[in-house]
């Protein structure tokens, strides 16, 4: 056989079997990983919002199940969903967890940002990592105490929002602009949101 | 079967073994990627900062470079010289992959931990180096120790790197099982007052590369000076007798 085809041909056979066996890998795994990750976002309701055992029973999370879709303006900053919690004796909000998906430094749209912010009391929550493959001594470095910075901050101070992550920066040497680009304007986007349903409340 | 026979038998049992242990031997300790042939320093200075990522890295390299080599070995007659560069970078990107989607269903933390240098495994080295050099022109057995001799030689290395980084640079050591995400042990080794923490960042990673890339040299060339001194000895010894 003309050599022109037969190794374009054989190259074909091999990507092909590769294929193959990534896709039944695929096939098994694909479940496993997003019950793994549905757990993971289920944890973090209560982990960022402090919900334990006591809590639990005084608290309605809307809708009882699942997530509300977020608006147009929301999802294009990266926010996809969020749970609400709110107390039994007075219908009044206890607090709010956002989902959320960016785009970070690894730029391939199967490996992105995913993390979750949590309001409470009109102020930040926490932050929550849900997976993401940053480079671990680089972009990583921000994200795994990013928690810690933004934890207390006032949710309708844009100023201090601000001040604070480039404080984090300037004081760990980090320019991690990659990871940052789209993962802070979607913090600030459900910070927003947050407000003006504290607003629409009252 | 004779008594002639069986002792041939045994005698070829016992020479094939040795063979495999040489390869195993050779791969893991005489080559070793890391601190002989200085192959695919970037995880390995990335991904050294605590004992739990370095053991994940090391078994994840593992089992591609077995993988990888096992199919490149049993393919080895039928890739056509050509085109087995892009052959080799498919067989090991699919490997790759698989290894990246497990670990992901598997042990998520530990994918977390490892970030992006679990997928540039694909581009790592030692991976193709060994490909070429060795899978390509062996039998799969061998191929199969060489691999796995040459991935045990870069977890030690990258056991060694860690073990140094965390103590020195956190005064502590701890592991946690990949699986579970529990700790399975935390020991303190000395006050974190007087850990050195610039150990544990990429500069650090550096550093105690370079000082144990000059410890083996150094010991290397005191061992190598010893033996010539020895045999000097003995041949003036034989020419004196």
């Amino acid at each position: 056989m003309n050599k022109f085809v037969k190794l374009p041909l054989f190259l074909a056979t091999v990507a092909l079997i590769a294929g193959a066996a990534l896709a039944s890998v695929n096939y098994f795994t694909l479940p496993i990983i997003t019950l793994r990750e549905q757990m993971a976002l289920d944890a973090g309701y209560l982990e960022l919002l402090e919900i334990d055992e006591s809590k639990y029973a005084s608290l309605n999370r809307v809708p009882e199940s699942g997530t509300i879709a977020a608006a147009a303006e929301l999802s294009a900053k990266g926010i996809i969903d969020y749970v609400m919690y709110e107390n039994k004796s007075d219908d009044s909000l206890f607090g709010i967890v956002y989902n959320g998906s960016v785009s970070g430094h690894n730029k391939n749209p199967s490996n992105p940002i995913v993390f979750q912010v949590g309001f409470r009391d009109g102020v930040f929550a926490g932050y929550n990592n849900v997976s993401n493959q940053e480079t671990p001594t680089y972009g990583g470095v921000y994200l795994n105490d990013l928690d810690d910075v933004i934890t207390g901050l006032p949710a309708d101070d844009e100023a201090a929002f601000y001040t604070a992550l480039n404080q984090y920066k300037t004081d760990n040497s980090l320019s991690v602009t990659n990871t940052e680009r789209n993962l802070v304007p979607a913090l600030w986007a459900a910070a927003s949101h947050y407000i003006s349903l504290l607003e629409d409340a009252s | 079967m004779g008594g002639g026979q069986s002792l041939h038998f045994f005698a070829g049992g016992r020479f094939l073994m040795k063979q495999k242990i040489n390869i195993f031997i050779s791969s893991a300790f005489s080559n070793n990627s890391t601190f002989v042939l200085l192959l695919g320093l970037c995880s390995i200075l990335a991904t050294s900062s605590t004992l739990s990522s370095a053991v994940g890295m090391g078994l994840a390299v593992m089992i591609v470079l077995m993988m990888t080599n096992l199919i490149i070995s049993l393919l080895r007659k039928i890739i056509p010289a050509e085109i087995r560069i892009p052959v080799y970078i498919i067989i090991i990107a699919s490997t790759v992959t698989i290894v990246d989607m497990l670990m992901k269903a598997f042990t998520p933390e530990l994918t977390i931990t490892l970030g992006v240098y679990l997928q540039l495994i694909v581009v790592n080295c030692i991976i193709m180096a060994r490909a070429e050099v060795f899978a390509s022109k062996n039998k799969p057995l061998d191929s199969l120790i060489d691999g796995f001799g040459t991935a045990f030689g870069y977890l030690i290395s990258i056991i060694v790197l860690s073990l140094l980084r965390e103590i020195i640079g956190t005064g502590s050591l701890t592991f946690v099982n990949p699986f579970t995400n529990a700790t399975v042990f935390s020991w303190t080794i000395f006050d974190a007052r007087y850990a050195i923490s610039l150990m544990v960042s990429n500069t650090g990673a550096f550093l105690i590369l370079g000082l144990l890339l000059a410890a083996i040299n150094a010991l290397s060339m005191l061992i190598s000076s010893h033996k010539k001194r020895r045999k000097e000895a003995l041949i003036a010894k034989g020419g004196q007798g």
